[in-house]
């Protein structure tokens, strides 16, 4: 679970990125983080996982404190990035190994766990190589299997299908369905409204640093009933989309 | 010809770019890093032009001013040539922005010529910081005329874009002869072979200059007149620069701005035919695709300490990406087999002295006192130029690039990143200083009879050390890292290590000829002085160490 309470981020002395946010990431839940370019949801995820820190207030990821506990509450998630050019002069399982010593995964699990979702992204022959050579959907698929190494309750993704094939996509949302459904906890942004409409329990709409709508699909659908899709919802609640 | 210089400009723009990461700062650290580096350059500017003024002096009562200043050019020229070389590989080539710039509309030769002129923006600072001094130093002794002067400026503006020019055209060549092996890691290698060839090559030449100084100053001018005039015509620009400065000829600034059109004619001929050909497909690497076997799985999914783990991340992060292999790994650890190859080559032809110079050292050292003061200034030189030339510390968090986020996200405490860090870095410049100290030590205890106490005298010192410049280095890195750069080469960036290093070898070189002694001032047994020495400079180390944790670990939770 992950509770934002009363978070407010500033860059310099007038532009507030975000302003004042108190929401939740319920277990049991996929959660959908969508707003339209420069809304605030990349500073709010980087707060979330303790690459900025928050101005006002705090926020928990289960029951540690991203700013008053950050090891413990790192080791409580798994984040994918939207970039996933990192690491690159590392072959795949030397990447994935760094990341189970980085979160004291032992050699017995972690070995299971990389030939597990070697298989099932269908990277077990490439993770020898460097990731230097990988396609950009592999380089996201080996930064997904080094999120997870360590099987964390919080999985948080940026845009994580951006670049995955068909089945990668398909199978990362079976996992996130599957998190999910064991009571734990998923938050991920996305611009593609068809898939937050298939994929989420809940979404949260930002704009303009502000949180707009929070609640389920069904929820959202009834608050606007005279729109026939989430596009046209979404538009309603964003405006023109030009927040940068 | 606009085009060329507008993308030369968004090029330099992005390749020196403020590098600014924390808004909230107060301080500009780049301003107190540039004054102290302006600082730190003086006594060098200063040397240099002294020895300007002297070897005016030195060669005006010998009739040679045109021949020293055609010497110099020349020298200048061919180091500009041999370090253009990887400095073009590496702006044409191994940068970042290679692909982006494929796919616009540009043709091969504004491409090259934008990239050249980055390159050669670097190599002003040989001109400036060297050249500069030496011939103001030169005509400030000769009391020359106007002339002189704008010869002067001329010579340093013009001076490094023929070898450049050329450093580009052989860069060029290689990499299209080498369409087979189209990716950076090849490059490692080639690289890493062609420093070394030029490093023999340097110190070849150098063996053969110390042997003229067996006969007369009038002989050795004489020959270099030879010399000179025979190779000179490799860099036909600087006899019009000379002509210009010395022989106050106006006609020549005219010859030598022909000469570098010329020759830049030529090479955006040669960019025209060679350069997409070796450009396109540069940044693909090749993978083997061969699933790993259980044995392999079982090897590489071991569980290990975080701050090991981390640490070989780092040294494996080095040592495949050719940018950071040639900064801050082949000086360091080939330093030995430079220095050591012509020796081993003169003596396999038999012309070599057979290491006469060794016992020429020993029989000369008959004291305790001379060998120790000698030891001093040998392990300080050797330590600080494997230390302070290498970029492995100092680059630590600017090689992390715009995934330094990631170290803000791992649940690793942020001592012990900068931990693992300084470790990567301590291995290298260890193994470069310490270890190649200690294998010295037993050569020369074995061969040459040196006393025992010189060996773990040498490591404690070596290493003491080693391990206060490294942090130093670490905390220089830290105060304004650059995360967003172009290229790998954008990362490291070791300006004042390089001045730091030159002022520390002259006082180590001024020492080791002068001999200069602690005890003539300090009278204490030179046991006491080690022990002592040893102790400050633990002590010394162990403060350093502290600070650089706690300004490390407050400066990464401020980015």
């Amino acid at each position: 679970m992950i509770t934002i309470n009363q978070v407010t981020k500033k860059f310099g002395k007038d532009k507030i990125a975000v302003n004042n946010t108190t929401w939740t990431v319920p277990d049991g839940a996929i959660t959908g983080f969508i707003g339209p370019n420069g809304a605030g949801k990349s500073t709010t995820l980087k707060m979330v996982t303790g690459v900025l820190k928050p101005d006002e207030g705090s926020i928990q990821i289960n029951d540690a404190d991203i700013t008053k506990n950050p090891l413990k509450a790192k080791m409580q998630f798994g984040f994918v990035s939207d970039t996933p050019d990192n690491f690159l002069h590392l072959t795949g399982m030397e990447y994935l190994n760094f990341m189970g010593d980085a979160y004291k995964v032992p050699g017995k699990v972690r070995k299971e766990f990389i030939e597990s979702y070697g298989k099932r992204f269908g990277i077990e022959k490439s993770l020898g190589d460097k990731i230097l050579s990988y396609s950009h959907g592999m380089r996201q698929k080996v930064m997904i299997m080094g999120a997870l190494i360590h099987s964390p309750s919080v999985w948080i993704l940026d845009e994580p299908m951006t670049g995955l094939d068909p089945q990668a996509s398909h199978e990362l949302k079976l996992m996130m369905k599957e998190h999910a459904a064991s009571g734990k906890s998923v938050l991920f942004s996305t611009h593609v409204l068809e898939v937050a409409e298939k994929l989420c329990d809940n979404v949260v709409i930002i704009r303009k640093g502000e949180i707009k709508f929070l609640g389920s699909l069904d929820e959202l659908k009834a608050k606007f009933p005279a729109e026939t899709s989430l596009e046209n919802i979404f538009l309603e609640l964003t405006g023109d989309g030009k927040d940068n | 010809m606009g085009k060329t210089i507008r993308l030369a400009s968004v090029l330099l723009k992005c390749s020196l770019g403020s590098g600014k990461t924390d808004e909230t700062h107060k301080i500009d650290a780049k301003k107190i890093l540039n004054l102290l580096m302006l600082i730190l350059l003086i006594p060098v500017i200063v040397i240099l032009f002294r020895t300007g003024v002297g070897a005016q002096e030195l060669f005006s009562a010998l009739e040679g001013e045109e021949l020293i200043l055609r010497a110099l050019l020349f020298l200048a020229s061919l180091i500009i040539f041999v370090v253009g070389i990887f400095s073009c590989i590496n702006t044409f080539y191994l940068s970042s922005n290679l692909d982006c710039l494929l796919v616009m509309p540009f043709t091969s030769a504004q491409i090259t010529g934008a990239k050249f002129i980055v390159a050669a923006f670097y190599e002003y600072y040989i001109s400036i910081a060297v050249i500069g001094p030496l011939l103001i130093g030169f005509g400030y002794g000769e009391g020359a005329g106007l002339l002189y002067w704008i010869g002067t400026v001329l010579t340093m503006i013009l001076l490094p874009l023929l070898p450049l020019a050329y450093s580009a055209i052989i860069a060029m060549i290689i990499m299209r002869v080498l369409g087979g092996a189209k990716n950076k890691q090849r490059m490692t290698a080639l690289g890493a072979f062609g420093l070394i060839f030029a490093s023999i090559a340097y110190s070849v030449i150098g063996t053969s200059f110390r042997n003229l100084k067996q006969v007369q100053l009038e002989q050795v001018l004489d020959h270099m007149i030879q010399m000179v005039k025979n190779i000179t015509w490799i860099f036909p620009d600087v006899p019009f620069l000379v002509n210009i400065m010395h022989g106050q000829d106006v006609l020549s600034i005219v010859f030598a701005l022909v000469t570098i059109i010329a020759a830049m004619v030529v090479f955006l001929g040669v960019a025209k035919i060679v350069y997409l050909a070796g450009a396109i497909g540069m940044q693909e690497t090749s993978a083997s695709h061969k699933e790993l076997s259980a044995e392999q799985m079982e090897k590489y999914s071991r569980q290990r300490g975080i701050v090991a783990s981390y640490t070989r991340k780092e040294l494996k992060t080095v040592f495949r990406t050719p940018t950071y292999y040639i900064s801050c790994l082949i000086i360091t650890l080939g330093w030995p087999v430079i220095l050591l190859l012509p020796q081993v080559i003169e003596n396999a032809i038999g012309t070599g002295n057979k290491m006469e110079w060794v016992g020429a050292i020993t029989n000369h050292i008959t004291e305790p006192e001379t060998l120790f003061v000698m030891l001093f200034w040998v392990i300080l030189l050797v330590n600080s130029f494997c230390t302070l030339l290498n970029g492995m510390a100092p680059s630590a968090i600017s090689r992390e690039g715009q995934s330094f986020f990631i170290m803000k996200q791992l649940p690793v405490s942020y001592k012990n990143q900068l931990k693992a860090k300084r470790n990567a870095a301590l291995v290298i410049c260890g193994t470069g200083g310490v270890l190649y100290m200690a294998l010295a030590d037993v050569y020369f205890i074995v061969a040459k009879d040196l006393p025992l106490w010189t060996m773990p005298m040498t490591i404690l010192v070596s290493a003491c050390i080693v391990f206060i410049m490294v942090d130093l280095q670490m905390i220089v890195g830290l105060i304004k890292p650059r995360l967003e750069w172009d290229s790998e080469a954008d990362a490291i960036k070791m300006r004042a290590a390089f001045i730091l290093f030159i002022i520390i070898a002259l006082f180590s070189f001024m020492g080791l000829v002068l001999e200069w002694n602690p005890f003539d001032f300090i009278e204490i047994s030179p046991w006491v002085f080690i022990g002592g020495f040893c102790l400050v400079l633990i002590v010394i180390a162990v403060i350093i160490d502290r600070c650089f944790y706690l300004y490390g670990v407050k400066k990464l939770e401020k980015m």
